[in-house]
Order: C-alpha cells, then structure tokens, then sequence
C-alpha cells in the first residue's frame, strides 16, 4: 500500500487513498465523495454525517480472517426500508482481495464479491421465505428491500454514489450469507457467512467499548405529554409509545418525535414495563408491550412483551390465553420451511420437524414502550406457526421482510417466579399449541420400569436351573370303590430353598378326568405343602368339526418350600374307577413363569394406559384450534 | 416431571422391587394349603411297619369332583 495524498475535489482539503485500487475516498473535512479516474478526482456529491451506531467496529482496526490478515479501510451506513441504519465496513486483505463486512441488529456478515455469480435470480422471484438458487447453493430470501447510501467513510472500493438507492436481496442458508446488489446491472452477488467478532480475529483492545447512544435530556420526556420516558435501549429503539398519554413517537438522531395517537382503548401489561427478570439464565428488561390480534370467526387477542439485554439482545415473552411462551429470534438460514403452507407442512431447525399448526394475518392492536423497528398500530404480517411442544417455531411475513422465531412454552409460574408479578392464569382446559402434555414423561418412565422388569425376570431366570427334580410313571389298579383313591408314594427327592416347585400330572384320560390329591411333605422339618391337580380331557366331532377341551398334561405351581429331602403323597380318583390308569408324575424346580413377567406388565401399564388415553384427549383440544390438524386430530364434524 | 409421574416412578419401582423379590424368593400366585406334620406323627412314623402309609394324616380328595364336562 502506498498512500497517494490529493486535494478533495470539492473544499481542496487533504484527502488521502491509502489502499491502491480503492475506488472512491470520502473527505473527512466536507463528506465530499472524491472518485478516482483517468482525469484526475471526480466529486460524486456529498454523504450526510455518519450517525454514532454501537459498533464496536472502527477504521484502521487489524484483524485475521481464514487465516488472512486484514484491515478495516472503509465504512459506508446505508438507511434500510424497515428504518433504521446498517454499517458495511470494507476489508482489504494482505491477499490484495477486498472483503465487505455487514453489521445489523449486532450481527456480523463477512461477504466477498463473486466474479462470475452465474445466473442469479430476478427481483421478482425474491419472496421472503421462499428457497431460490444464488451463490452456487439454494438459500430462503430472509430480507428484500430498497437501501439507500447514507454515509460514508474512509476508502471505499466502488463507485459510492451520495443517496444512491437500490434494491438488494440477503439470502440465508446453514453457515452461508448470500447479498445480492440489485443496483448493478448485472447484479452483483456477495459470497459469505455470519462471524463472530472472535471470528475476525481482532484485537479486543482494537475494539470500541460498546457504549449506549446518549440521548438528550430533552428527548426523555415525552413532546405531546411532557411525561418523563426512560429509554432502556436508547441506541436500538426506533419507535416508542409513550406509556401515558399514548403518543406513537418516532426516535429520529436521538429526537422524539410525534407521530400518532394510539387509538382503542388502553391496555394494561400484566408484566410492567422496565420490570427486569431472568428466564433460562438471561437477565433481561421489558422494554416494550403490544397487543396483536388475529380474526377468524372473531378477533383473538395476544399479548407480546419485548425483552431486552445488551449481551442477549431482543427477546419476546408472549401471553396467549393464559399460556406464555418465550421466543428467541432465528436465522432465517437456519430454517427450512415453505413460504406457503399446506395441511402436513413441516418447518425443520436444528433438526427437529415442526408440524405446521396455524397461519393467519396478525395485527397489532396496542403498543407501549420502546421498539427496534418502526412499529405502527394497525400494522399487519403474515403469520405461520409450526409447533412441537414445548417448542413452536413461527415466521413473520412483512413487507420485504421475513422473520423466524423459535418460542419455548413457559408455565404461569415460571412466569411469576422470573419476574416476580402475578399473571392471569390459563383457562381451564384450553391448550396452547405448544403445550407440553404434562405427564407425557410417563412413558420413558414406563419403558425404563418395563427394561428393569425385564432384566430382573432374566437375572432371576439365569440364576435358576429350571431342572427335573422327580420323574415316575405308575400303572394305578382300579379303584376298590368309586369312593376309594388309589394312593402311591414317591421315593424321597431334593429340593432347594427360594425356587418354585412345579408339578406335572399326565394320565392318558378321554372324555373323563382323574383327580389327584398330594401331599409333599419332608420328614425332617413336617412340613407339608398340599396341591391339588385335575386332569381331564375331552374331545369329539360336532357339526362335522372336531372339538376338544382339557388336557392329559395339568401342572400345578407351589412356592418354594424349605430346602431339602421331601416324599410325595398322591391320591388318585378317577372317573373311570374299575380301570386302570397310567399315571406320570414330574417335578421341576426354577420354573421360568412367563406369564407373571407379562401379569407384572400389564399392572405396570395400567397407568400410562389411562394416562394414554388422557393425553390423546389433550390432543385433540389441542388441535382442534389449528388449521392444520394430523388426520387422528382432524375435523369430524361435517361442514353443514 | 409432573407429580403424577414421580408417583408412577416410586410406585413402578417398588412394584419392580416387589416383583424381584417374588421372583428370588420363588414365590407363586396361588396359595396352597401348607401346614405341619405333627411331631408325635412323624416320630411314630419312624417306627411304624408302613411309616407315613399308615396314618389318614394327609388330606382328603376331591369331595366328590366330577370333571369339568
């Protein structure tokens, strides 16, 4: 870099281009624009002052960028059509590049010039929310608008042309920033990507102090009421709405400046304004209050309060029916959703599908306090929101605007305890789209319980032999009477303590039964365990079909009994007395008893079976309120 | 996690505790009549030529069953 020092073309002052190809510098002495050409310095006009914005960002500041080091050489503040300003700083990189540096609303956006943008899309097909392919990628249009160039600064690397107003698109996708410039003809595009500050690797003590814009005294009171206002984001806000006397004040270079009166009647906040609380960790300040509505077959009111921090930056806690939510601004990259929606859309953000619930046209019915944008009362946007609770994602269609937020559901006395004021409670009943079904948690619990009950049963099952402990066949004579058993004894057999008994009978009865009465008993310790076992089985043709009921094999379970030597007794009657009958009799210990594991279950679901049934209940009063409601939650009434 | 819930869990694992201990201890649904021999039985037993055979100890049969058809 060489500095070549002129004269401004305009005063004659000193005007220096320190960077080579720089195209344009600004006269620090008149804002003259001063253009190189072949014949000497062009005077391109004269830009407005800067205004003081609360960048931390200065000329001259050195930093390192993709491993390429950089300095800040230029600036220029162009005016957005929502009002406000943004700056664009201009970085000329040791690799002799230029890079532009976008700054709004405390974000950061590193874009370079595309040499051959190859075909870019025309202005009319840039629709907020809708996908389109720029930059080599499909990015959603975030923001269209017309921008004017306001001020300017230091060396610029194109032809700044004093008040010079064009169309411009910013087009987002995951981890890319797309700009395109529709006031060259081709347009131009800007490649790039949102960076932090740390990504810029500049020096903090290179960096401004961010400190609040002062406003005047004189501009705190109110110009239509004289009422004192305390602007607690002095160096963002763009419209306040005096809380006394309701006067729409627009906030013009630190001034107030009057601009409506708030018609309808006045409604009160349940959250005061400036009343400060945390929520999930952040400090933040009512700033602001609004009352939007939607019509559908009447209005429906909702309140929004416009939360504020330096380090956080704007949030929004919204009250509807009683059901708060707390919502966070998104990058209109970050989101996939269509720009026009239709039963089953889906929006995605950070990998999460959200159900499309509700579209409809909101307006703003009321506002108070302080705002980041030009706020009007009756100001309408088109509105969709996608939910999955506790979460609902939504997008604000306005002017060549789109904006995506994310809300996450908050109770009343989540409400409460962040900010220690009462609120009106949810009516009983109704359900907010993101609601979470409160006992919805019952069905992990319910899994983690079944997965215990599972590996108990197997646990108890491996540490059991399930083994053949007796075995013996007899042929019974007849019976001496009908009345009369036949009895047999077992030889003594080994049992182990803390495992059941199982106890089979087989006896190759047809169409009758045999009844065995037993005892096990052990001659060392008395005790006698008593069971009872039928066996019966019958069978047959009816109506050419055959049929059969019992079965030769009954099995009776005993508990376990003190471990050791036991005798059985059994007493066996039969139908058919005067006959002899085969009779096999098993023992086995450790039985595996399926279906106590599925009777455990089933006891164990009885709960989240009813809790089941609520929660579909919930459901439905939950969609019953969308547009969009899953086919299980649909609209069963006929339209007539 | 709702009250309900934390009531489900406690009570879920104490019936799977519940259920463990049943199961360790070989326990089975139904009750079978279970008692004791006599110690003057079971030392006469010893001594008598049938043993255990010949007492009407044990207990009775079916009362008259007559199957299920």
């Amino acid at each position: 870099m060489s500095p070549v020092t002129a004269s401004c073309a305009r005063c004659g002052a000193d005007i220096v281009f320190r960077i080579d190809d720089a195209v344009v510098v600004v006269c620090e002495h008149c804002n003259t624009v001063n253009a190189r050409t072949d014949r000497g310095f062009e005077d391109l006009g004269k830009v407005a002052d800067l205004v003081d914005t609360p960048s931390p960002l200065a000329l001259w500041v050195e930093g390192r960028f993709l491993g390429v080091g950089f300095m800040i050489v230029g600036r220029s503040q162009f005016r957005h059509p929502a009002g406000g300003l943004w700056d664009e700083w201009y970085l000329k990189l040791d690799d002799g590049t230029w890079g532009w540096l976008a700054e709004a609303q405390g974000r950061f956006y590193v874009t370079f010039p595309l040499a051959e943008p190859g075909r870019v899309p025309p202005l009319s097909e840039m629709v907020p929310g809708k996908r389109v392919r720029a930059g080599g990628g499909e990015l959603v249009v975030a923001d269209v608008g017309e921008a004017e160039q306001a001020a300017a600064e230091g060396d610029i690397p194109y032809r700044l042309v004093p008040g010079r107003r064009f169309m411009f698109a910013d087009l987002e996708a995951p981890d890319t920033f797309v700009t395109v410039d529709y006031g060259d003809d081709p347009p131009s595009v800007y490649l790039g990507r949102e960076v932090t500050l740390d990504d810029l690797g500049i020096d903090a003590s290179a960096l401004r102090p961010r400190e609040k814009r002062v406003v005047p005294a004189s501009a705190m009171t109110c110009p239509t009421c004289g009422g004192a206002l305390e602007l607690r984001a002095p160096d963002r806000a763009e419209r306040v709405a005096c809380p006394y006397c309701d006067a729409l004040l627009d906030v013009n270079q630190g001034q107030l400046v009057f601009l409506e009166a708030l018609r309808g009647p006045r409604v009160r906040p349940q959250i005061p304004l400036g009343t400060t609380g945390s929520l999930d960790g952040e400090e933040l300040t009512v700033i602001g209050f609004m009352q939007r509505s939607v019509t559908f077959d009447r209005k429906y009111f909702w309140e929004e309060y416009l939360l504020y921090a330096p380090k956080v930056g704007f949030r929004w806690l919204t009250c509807s029916d009683g059901h708060w939510s707390y919502v966070m601004p998104l990058r209109a990259g970050d989101v996939e959703a269509t720009s026009y929606v239709t039963a089953g859309s889906t929006a995605t953000y950070d990998g999460k599908q959200y159900r499309a619930f509700q579209d409809a046209k909101g307006t703003v019915e009321y506002v108070s306090g302080e705002f980041y944008w030009k706020v009007e009362a009756g100001e309408e946007a088109a509105m969709c929101d996608y939910v999955r609770p506790p979460e609902m994602l939504s997008w604000e269609r306005s002017g060549g605007e789109i904006n995506y937020s994310l809300g996450t559901y908050k109770t009343e006395k989540q409400v409460e305890a962040a900010f220690g004021v009462d609120v009106r409670h949810a009516q009983a009943g109704t359900v907010a789209p993101n609601q979470p079904y409160p006992h919805s948690r019952i069905y992990r619990v319910w899994a983690a319980l079944a997965g215990v009950l599972f590996l108990t049963m197997l646990l108890v099952t491996c540490t059991r032999d399930d083994r053949s402990v007796f075995e013996k066949s007899w042929v019974l004579p007849p019976q001496t009477s009908q009345d009369q058993p036949t009895v047999v004894f077992t030889d003594a057999f080994v049992l182990k303590a803390r495992q059941n008994v199982e106890i089979q009978v087989e006896a190759p009865v047809s169409n009758s039964w045999a009844y065995v009465t037993g005892d096990l008993f052990a001659e060392a310790t008395g005790v006698d365990q008593q069971f009872d076992v039928p066996v019966e089985y019958y069978a047959g043709f009816e109506d050419g079909e055959h049929w059969s009921e019992g079965s030769q094999r009954t099995r009776r379970y005993l508990s376990a009994l003190p471990g050791g030597r036991y005798t059985m007794r059994m007493a066996v009657e039969r139908q058919r007395w005067n006959a002899p009958l085969s009779v096999t009799v098993r023992v086995k210990q450790g039985v595996f008893r399926l279906r106590y594991l599925w009777l455990a279950l089933l006891i164990l679901s009885i709960l989240p079976l009813l809790v089941g049934w609520h929660n579909f209940s919930f459901e439905k009063r939950r969609w019953a309120d969308s547009d969009y409601p899953p086919a299980l939650f649909g609209n069963w009434e006929s339209d007539d | 996690m709702s009250k309900l819930v934390k009531l489900y869990l406690v009570a879920g694992v104490l019936f799977v505790g519940a259920f463990a201990w049943w199961g360790v201890t070989g326990r089975e649904r139904q009750k079978q009549p279970r008692r004791f021999i006599p110690a003057d039985v079971r030392a006469q037993a010893r001594t008598s030529p049938g043993g255990y055979r010949s007492f009407h100890f044990w207990h009775v049969g079916t009362g008259g069953y007559r199957g299920g058809k």
